[in-house]
């Protein structure tokens, strides 16, 4: 069961670049460009996981969408332009999960996107890839059917791949994510935990070692 | 110190020298006037006892008795025993207590008498005395007068002249301070006035009701005051106007940076269809362009600081040229433009204001349905641009111009609008010393005037 974003942005540009890695990241989302068409839109369809408001939008802005959203329950990640500590201050006070402002990386959405749902208990707790699946609760992987053993560290990296398949990750944020800011060892460890997971998983684990750049686990 | 202290100390120390010196010098020609008086009155009693002593002496022959005789002689004339008689330096009579003689020797001769004040043991004394004889025996007869009681009066005097003294220096010193306080007042106004200037409080006036120099200063003051409280807002604005432009345009930067970002971004790290990668491409060459175009709005608004020059052109070749430059998106919408003008010329930077009516037209297109008419006519030293299109709410029209106002953002974007044409516009209108008016109504069109000042 896919996670369900509405993204109400009224730049087409943004709103679609949006869309493109959430749909890439196995997401569904909606996107609407107008605050108060958001508004009456919710009324017949509200069964989101999510939704990434912008600030300043025509006719109703986000802070005012926001009682809408909190009417279905639907947590909320603010994208705006206004860096003012004022206006975040009252996007959180409102009830945001989160505020990003303009201009943000992808990845730190996504990675935004993912640890508020994980916070709100909506995030699937079962990841699928091909025919792997990974339970990550009980921390058991399987391959067609069949339990694999992996080491714990090969397992959180499996899960950060599958996470953000199809999305080039950097040694250096494959260290800070499974590691830890904290870990000595240098970026071939990184290389060593790949080469194993190659192994135990086989051809199906579509691993892509992108030059210069690091890791990308493709579809 | 402080001013009022030291004009204070100087002046009680001025007044009181000055009494002082009065003082003295009264004192001194009371002192010489009493003096003579004594001087005279002494001589008068001394006339009557001399010539007593010098009488009736001529009956006297034995010398031996002459000592006893002058000796009776001078006891029965001198009744208050102030005279002295003495023959070569011995005394026959002396109740003074000190010998006279050798201070009546020193003084001045006034013929036969001699006389002269003088001070033993701090007692002044007058002294008048002459040679007086028996037969042809000579004796000194001097008649000495205490004054002191002259100098008793002469220094309680003193003491009295600087008790006055001093009360008239106390009571100068207080009319000198109440005056000087109330004189000096309206400085420490000042000060307090200027102090709040200094820390930025530049509503401070200063009231002071006075015609003199203090007066005066302090209306300069005010003045001065008005000129930089004044200078300050208007820089303050200015400044405010900056930063809000400033302001708005990093807010409008940050959206279209965002999406090259976010659209490169995924290009490079994400694994994307050859149909997705052709839109992502679309988006950042659309929102570079729309960089390019506000960038270029930005250039020209900075060229305009710096001034331009005005050349007398024809108002025709002007719309002609206009006309020409949106001749492509007239023709896509399918708008007609109508030029009407009479043949006239105004001072004018043709390129500037060439684009400043392009910009117009451009805006009344974005306004238009197609197939509709839009006018540019030129007459009595004005400029209209007329479309009859969506029009402009009436409480937008004043804020259209100010640079990244849109009234309605989504739809301007779509359309490529930056937000900053009609800001360029006024600020072209500005240089060339021309007013912009704007009449809309909703539904019905706009009307956007330039009108030049008077060619004469």
């Amino acid at each position: 069961m896919k996670n369900r974003i509405l993204v109400v942005e009224d730049d087409t540009a943004i709103a679609e670049a949006i869309g493109l890695n959430l749909m890439l990241s196995d997401f569904d989302y909606k996107i609407i460009d107008d605050g108060a068409e958001a508004a009456s839109y919710l009324e017949k369809d509200h069964s989101f996981d999510l939704a990434l408001l912008d600030v300043m939008l025509p006719n109703l802005d986000g802070f005012a969408l926001m009682k809408h959203m909190e009417k279905y329950n639907i947590p909320v990640l603010y994208l705006t332009a206004k860096g003012d500590l004022t206006s975040r201050i009252k996007g959180l006070r409102l009830g945001a999960e989160d505020y990003i402002v303009k201009p943000f990386e992808m990845l730190e959405l996504l990675v935004r996107i993912e640890k508020i749902l994980a916070r709100t208990g909506k995030l699937s707790s079962i990841l699928r890839y091909k025919t792997i699946t990974v339970d990550v609760p009980k921390r058991l992987v399987s391959k067609d059917g069949e339990i694999v053993s992996l080491q714990p560290l090969e397992f959180d990296l499996l899960v950060i791949l599958i996470k953000f398949k199809n999305c080039t990750l950097s040694r250096d944020r494959l260290l800070n994510e499974v590691w830890g800011f904290d870990f000595a060892g240098g970026t071939r460890t990184v290389d060593i935990h790949i080469a194993h997971l190659r192994k135990k998983l086989g051809q199906e684990l579509n691993i892509v070692s992108v030059t210069k750049l690091g890791y990308r686990l493709e579809d | 110190m402080r001013l009022k202290t030291r004009i204070l100390l100087y002046a009680s120390a001025a007044i009181a020298a000055a009494v002082l010196l009065c003082c003295m010098l009264i004192l001194r020609l009371v002192r010489v006037q009493m003096q003579s008086d004594a001087a005279e009155k002494a001589a008068s009693s001394f006339d009557e006892i001399s010539i007593n002593v010098m009488n009736a002496n001529r009956n006297i022959t034995d010398p031996s008795l002459y000592d006893t005789y002058m000796m009776y002689k001078v006891r029965s004339a001198d009744r208050t025993g102030i005279c002295t008689l003495s023959v070569n330096g011995q005394y026959l009579i002396n109740n003074i207590g000190f010998s006279p003689e050798p201070y009546l020797v020193s003084s001045e001769n006034d013929e036969d008498m001699k006389q002269c004040f003088c001070r033993v043991f701090g007692t002044l004394y007058h002294l008048i005395g002459r040679e007086v004889y028996c037969t042809d025996r000579a004796y000194m007869l001097i008649q000495v007068t205490d004054l002191s009681e002259l100098d008793n009066t002469m220094r309680s005097m003193l003491i009295r002249c600087i008790g006055i003294g001093a009360g008239v220096t106390a009571v100068f010193l207080f009319l000198a301070y109440l005056f000087l306080s109330s004189s000096l007042r309206p400085i420490r106004k000042l000060q307090t006035g200027a102090q709040a200037i200094a820390s930025g409080d530049y509503h401070t006036r200063i009231e002071v009701k006075r015609n003199d120099e203090i007066g005066l200063l302090a209306a300069d003051f005010n003045t001065m005051a008005d000129a930089v409280e004044q200078s300050i807002s208007e820089w303050k604005e200015q400044n405010e106007r900056k930063q809000q432009f400033i302001n708005d345009l990093s807010h409008e930067m940050k959206t279209p940076v965002t999406s090259l970002l976010l659209n490169s971004e995924t290009l490079t790290t994400r694994t994307v269809s050859d149909e997705d990668r052709q839109r992502a491409l679309l988006r950042i060459n659309e929102q570079a362009k729309w960089i390019e175009r506000l960038s270029q709005k930005l250039m020209q608004l900075v060229m305009l600081q710096g001034g331009i020059e005005l050349i007398l052109s024809p108002v025709r070749t002007l719309l002609d040229a206009a006309k020409e430059t949106v001749a492509d998106s007239l023709a896509r919408l399918q708008i007609k433009l109508s030029i009407s003008c009479e043949d006239y010329s105004i001072p004018m930077d043709f390129d500037l204001l060439r684009s400043a009516l392009v910009n117009l037209v451009e805006n009344a297109i974005k306004a238009s349905d197609p197939q509709s008419t839009i006018e540019l006519i030129g007459a009595d030293n004005q400029i209209i641009v007329r479309d009859h299109g969506r029009g402009i709410p009436k409480e937008e029209i004043e804020r259209i111009t100010e640079p990244f106002y849109m009234v309605d953002r989504s739809r301007s974007k779509k359309l490529g609008g930056s937000g900053l044409g009609l800001a360029l516009v006024k600020q072209i209108v500005d240089a060339h010393h021309a007013d912009l008016l704007i009449e809309s109504e909703v539904g019905v069109g706009t009307s956007i005037y330039i009108c030049f000042p008077d060619a004469k």
